[in-house]
């Protein structure tokens, strides 16, 4: 073949061959680009996406008539990187050699002037932490957290100032001293955050709870949580591979949904006058703790819940966490005699007796069918039903109680909210302890026939005693009023979670006849400390022996006080239940003289400040004015 | 045509740049009959192989230039005047000198190349000084980019600039070689006297080569093979040497450790992410990102740092993230039309040198094309091959458009000596040595008649 001939032959077949290959690798590019697998797409995405949370803002807490209670407030924390500031292994930092030292020292002047250190044991600090433990570089070191607003303004003007520091170096030339005032700083910075803080302090500490900068931990913080924390938003901004922030995806983009304010039923006033008042009673009497509630009787409002010792959200650590708890919700207790209106209206309710119905006494000891011996604190003959409230008489009680039967206390226990959760917010509510039906013995039914064997907690006390003041509706306590959209309106919290459970459970007659003898109690009964010089109150007294710890049988000096109270009594406004646990009881123990006036006191001038005119003179109340007769019949009895 | 469509209406009387040339009346409107609008009636445009060439030389010349701006953007580097920035920089000034390149070597007589005899060529001379500055390379003057040490830096003032004597080399060898099968036609089936010194030739190329870009002495050296074959050498000559390439490339290869690697890592990347399967590992990354439609010019994010030499060996990744399977598709198009038009223009002309400077160059162009594809899309190993007139690179666009002229200039050679416009090469040497005379004439038929 010559060699023209063969030329041609081998450049087309040459030719062609890599007309075919490129035709091929074109269907490669072709399988490539279509066949993007899930682990592709992974891959590049965590290539390429960073993913950053925008922190939504926790969102505030007001009392029911716009007092602050809670609200976040914007930090600053300061960190430094030692692992860039020293940089040992020469990779890290910008400079290197004498003006890395230098560019320290500048910044350990800078920083020690803004955290009141020694610029050079601010540097030895440092170098201290150089290493972990394990021997790895420290890249992260926190030098103060919770900043404020302040202190960054400072160290931005402080870095202003070393940035112009290097542009005067750099306008004379000086070129090295430029660089170590420009890279001076690079080794500190700031992480922004919020912190909680309670203006109010002490208001309302166990009600409230407490939370940190991502999450309530105790209270209305932890409960209501979801709605305050609000959610976090992200963003996914795609990173060149310097690491640097170049431009943000739309996918994934979502703003932070910033937490719903909450009102809170509380009033500043009354809870702060509840505060008072049982702070006073708990320390005179020298308490171990104590707990006093408010409530509006016709829509179940909280309007304070006190305890004592307070806590201070601010600084929660200082106070022992045996006292952050709430105990108006969380901790049962036998509250005694207190509970005798309840019997009392259940037996009035089903006509087992009439009020005017007398009982024997037995002048103080009786022995009850299965041979219990009961003892009143003084000792009656007759009495008739009222007067056995009004003296508190346990023996009266027994005797109604036996009348009654087990399944009617019980159901006179049960109906009246306790055993269960009252429905409120609040977090670890307690139901109370009631036995089943079928765990009650004879025993029980005398026991529970004047309040004890059964342990309720304040708020179940309070609720359950609304039922009177409200013409004989059982409510559920509120704590939440109102609470403000995501979209701006305000909207009661019965809008959000429905209205509130009411069940009747008591005729307005029973209800009228309890007022009636519970007034008394508070005129010439066991609550005679308690009476008020401007409003007719009506309440009862409860006084309880502890029960011994983890055995049978109750301690002979360590008592629960008790005191709960309404008013007006023509028309009640609030009901107030004051609870003392431990009073000293060489100070004094009873309902009516450790936790009465306190009660009283509360109920008084919360009606004073909400404005309700005093009951008017002696046609209504026979007692009126008659302060000195009173005193004298205070020294009588109990 | 029914009176209700629309009709684009050209405007009258624009002589479009490929008719201008033509003998033919100028296209004039018309009022036609039935139809409401002035229609144009334009006439269809032929191209030559040559034009065709010129048309795929300047697209990828332009495909490159935005591509290696896009590869070179940052975001930092945004500015309002982009636009002037596009047009007075390296690339756009390299892309000048390679059309102007391309023109001047369109407008040569490439039989001159050819030379009275072979150590006078000016072939053997283009030749002598690749290699003397291939061996310049070598020494501490040549500047190592990533490791490879392939550029010589000429520093006028402040100013550098890098030449690439390995390009040089690649196209002065194909046409030593052509040059050398004229002149020694008649002992070329000598093995001492004919092929043992252009072997040696080759060889010293190829090595001097091989030291630090495997991949284009291997391409040379397989195209030098078929180029030999096309010479008239005798393929068992050629056969000999097979033992002794490859105890060279496997010396070349297994006992240069990235290489090695490469070669190892090939068919399982992911063993080794963040080493020598880095490369091979974004390529495919950046073709699944882009996917069948791509991310839209300039909206790549491999070429961010994570691709690897974004702007030169892996282009073409970029081109696929960016531009889709449509982009690779004009470009992969576009070789294919230079390879077909390549070989069109091989079968067209008569003489020998004509066929294997015109081959070499296709050859040259459509394989090194077809490699850098095959690495960007992990079907071959990984080698530092550039796409021609594609990715960045200087020496690279301005000799292959060059080359490109050339084959436009064999073509035209060609169509010429048809028509009987310059004499006809026979294909012999001593027919060829009167070409001083006939480039005489040359000089004049091309002043009349192109």
């Amino acid at each position: 073949m010559a060699p023209i001939q063969r030329a041609q032959s081998l450049s087309t077949l040459v030719l062609l061959a890599s007309v075919v290959l490129l035709v091929a690798l074109l269907g490669r590019v072709f399988w490539l680009q279509t066949h993007v697998t899930r682990s592709d797409i992974r891959n590049l995405r965590s290539q390429h996406d960073v993913r950053a949370r925008l922190m939504a803002r926790r969102a505030s807490i007001y009392t029911g008539d716009s007092t602050l209670i809670a609200g976040s407030v914007r930090v600053y924390n300061m960190f430094a990187d030692p692992g860039l500031i020293f940089d040992p292994h020469g990779k890290l930092n910008a400079l290197s050699g004498p003006s890395l030292i230098a560019a320290r020292r500048i910044m350990a002047k800078a920083v020690g002037k803004l955290l009141h250190m020694d610029p050079s044991s601010l540097l030895a600090w440092l170098r201290s932490r150089l290493y972990y433990p394990n021997g790895r570089l420290r890249r992260f070191l926190w030098l103060k957290r919770g900043a404020n607003h302040a202190f960054y303004a400072r160290f931005e003007k402080i870095r202003h100032h070393l940035l112009l520091q290097a542009r005067r170096q750099s306008r004379a030339r000086q070129f090295v001293r430029a660089g170590e005032y420009f890279h001076a700083l690079d080794g500190v910075g700031f992480l922004r955050s919020t912190r909680r803080v309670y203006p109010l302090g002490h208001f309302a500490g166990q009600v409230i709870g407490f939370a940190n900068s991502h999450r309530g931990l105790e209270g209305i913080e932890e409960q209501l949580n979801a709605l305050l924390a609000g959610r976090n938003g992200q963003v996914i901004y795609v990173k060149d591979a310097a690491e640097r922030a170049l431009w943000i995806n739309r996918r994934g983009y979502r703003l932070p949904d910033n937490g719903m304010k909450v009102w809170l039923t509380l009033n500043s006033t009354i809870q702060g006058i509840a505060q008072m008042q049982l702070d006073k009673a708990c320390r005179k009497f020298q308490a171990r703790s104590g707990v006093a509630v408010v409530m509006n009787p016709y829509n179940g409002d909280i309007l304070a819940m006190a305890n004592y010792p307070t806590l201070n959200p601010n600084d929660y650590q200082k106070t022992p966490p045996q006292f952050w708890r709430n105990r108006a919700v969380t901790d049962p207790y036998e509250c005694g005699s207190a509970f005798k209106p309840f019997n009392l209206a259940w037996a009035l309710k089903k006509h087992v007796i009439t009020l005017s119905e007398k009982f024997y006494c037995y002048h103080g000891r009786y022995r009850d069918p299965t041979g219990r011996l009961i003892k009143d604190v003084g000792g009656w003959g007759f009495l008739s039903v009222e007067n056995i409230l009004v003296h508190s008489s346990n023996i009266g009680m027994t005797q109604i109680g036996w009348k009654m039967g087990i399944r009617r206390l019980y159901d006179a226990v049960t109906t009246f909210g306790f055993g269960r959760m009252t429905g409120c917010l609040l977090p670890g509510e307690s139901p109370g302890i009631v036995r089943p039906l079928h765990q009650w013995t004879k025993g029980t039914l005398t026991s529970a026939s004047f309040g004890y064997g059964v342990a309720v907690t304040p708020l179940q006390l309070a609720r359950a005693f609304c039922t009177f003041a409200n013409g004989g509706w059982l409510i559920t306590p509120q704590i939440v009023k109102a609470v403000e959209t995501r979209t701006g309106k305000l909207e009661t919290w019965s809008q959000i979670a429905g209205p509130p459970r009411a069940r009747k459970i008591l005729p307005r007659r029973v209800c009228t006849e309890l007022i009636g003898a519970m007034e008394q109690v508070m005129v010439r009964g066991t609550g005679q400390y308690a009476i008020s010089p401007v409003y007719r109150l009506y309440g009862k007294t409860g006084t309880a022996n502890l029960a011994l710890a983890g055995q049978d049988g109750y301690h002979s000096h360590q008592y629960n006080a008790t005191f709960i109270a309404g008013g007006p009594t023509p028309a009640p406004r609030l009901i107030c239940v004051v609870a003392v646990h431990k009073p000293n009881p060489h100070l004094g123990h009873y309902g009516g003289t450790v936790a009465g006036p306190a009660c009283s006191r509360i109920l008084t001038d919360s009606l004073e400040y909400l404005q309700v005119p005093p009951d008017q003179g002696p046609a209504t109340d026979p007692w009126w004015g008659k302060e000195s007769l009173l005193k004298k019949l205070k020294g009588l009895s109990h | 045509m029914p009176r209700n469509t629309y009709h684009i209406h050209w405007p009258n009387r624009i002589n479009w740049p490929l008719s201008a040339r033509s003998n033919a009346a100028p296209s004039s409107g018309q009022w036609s009959p039935g139809s409401r609008g002035f229609s144009v009636a334009l006439r269809p445009v032929t191209l030559t192989l040559d034009q065709i060439l010129c048309l795929v030389c300047l697209s990828l010349l332009g495909i490159g230039l935005v591509m290696v701006h896009s590869a070179n953007a940052r975001i930092s580097d945004f500015s309002r005047h982009w636009f002037i920035h596009f047009f007075i920089s390296g690339a756009a000034l390299h892309m000048l000198l390679a059309v102007l390149a391309m023109c001047l070597v369109w407008r040569f007589d490439y039989r001159r190349l050819i030379g009275r005899s072979l150590p006078l060529s000016a072939v053997t001379f283009l030749l002598i000084a690749a290699l003397l500055l291939l061996a310049l390379v070598l020494t501490h003057l040549g500047t190592s980019i990533n490791g490879a040490r392939r550029w010589l830096l000429l520093r006028i003032g402040s100013h550098a600039i890098s030449f690439e004597p390995s390009e040089l080399a690649k196209w002065s060898l194909v046409l030593f070689i052509s040059a050398y099968a004229m002149h020694r036609e008649d002992k070329i089936r000598d093995f001492l006297r004919g092929f043992l010194p252009l072997t040696a030739i080759i060889g010293i190329t190829c090595v001097l080569i091989l030291k630090e870009d495997f991949g284009t002495a291997a391409l040379i050296a397989g195209v030098s093979a078929i180029l030999m074959l096309m010479a008239g050498c005798r393929w068992w000559h050629l056969a000999i040497l097979v033992p002794g390439v490859l105890v060279l490339g496997y010396f070349a290869v297994w006992h240069i450790p990235y290489r090695r690697e490469r070669l190892l890592i090939f068919l399982h990347p992911h063993l080794d992410p963040r080493g020598a399967g880095y490369n091979p590992i974004q390529s495919l990354l950046s073709f699944s990102s882009g996917g069948f439609w791509g991310r839209g010019l300039g909206n790549g994010i491999q070429k961010l740092g994570y691709l690897p030499e974004a702007n030169t060996d892996f282009i073409f990744s970029l081109i696929a993230e960016e531009l889709g399977f449509f982009g690779c598709m004009v470009v992969v198009s576009l070789y294919l039309v230079l390879t077909i038009c390549g070989w069109r223009i091989v079968c067209r002309t008569r003489d020998l040198f004509g066929k294997m400077a015109g081959f070499g160059c296709t050859a040259m162009i459509s394989l090194q094309a077809a490699m850098n594809i095959a690495v960007a899309t992990v079907s071959v190993p990984t080698k530092g091959i550039a796409l021609p007139l594609i990715s960045s690179g200087g020496t690279s666009w301005i000799l292959t458009a060059a080359a490109i002229g050339l084959l436009m200039s064999i073509e035209r050679t060609t169509r010429m000596e048809m028509t009987n416009r310059l004499p006809a090469a026979t294909g012999q040497a001593d027919r060829l040595l009167k070409l001083p005379a006939a480039a005489a004439n040359d000089s004049v038929a091309m002043r009349t008649v192109a």
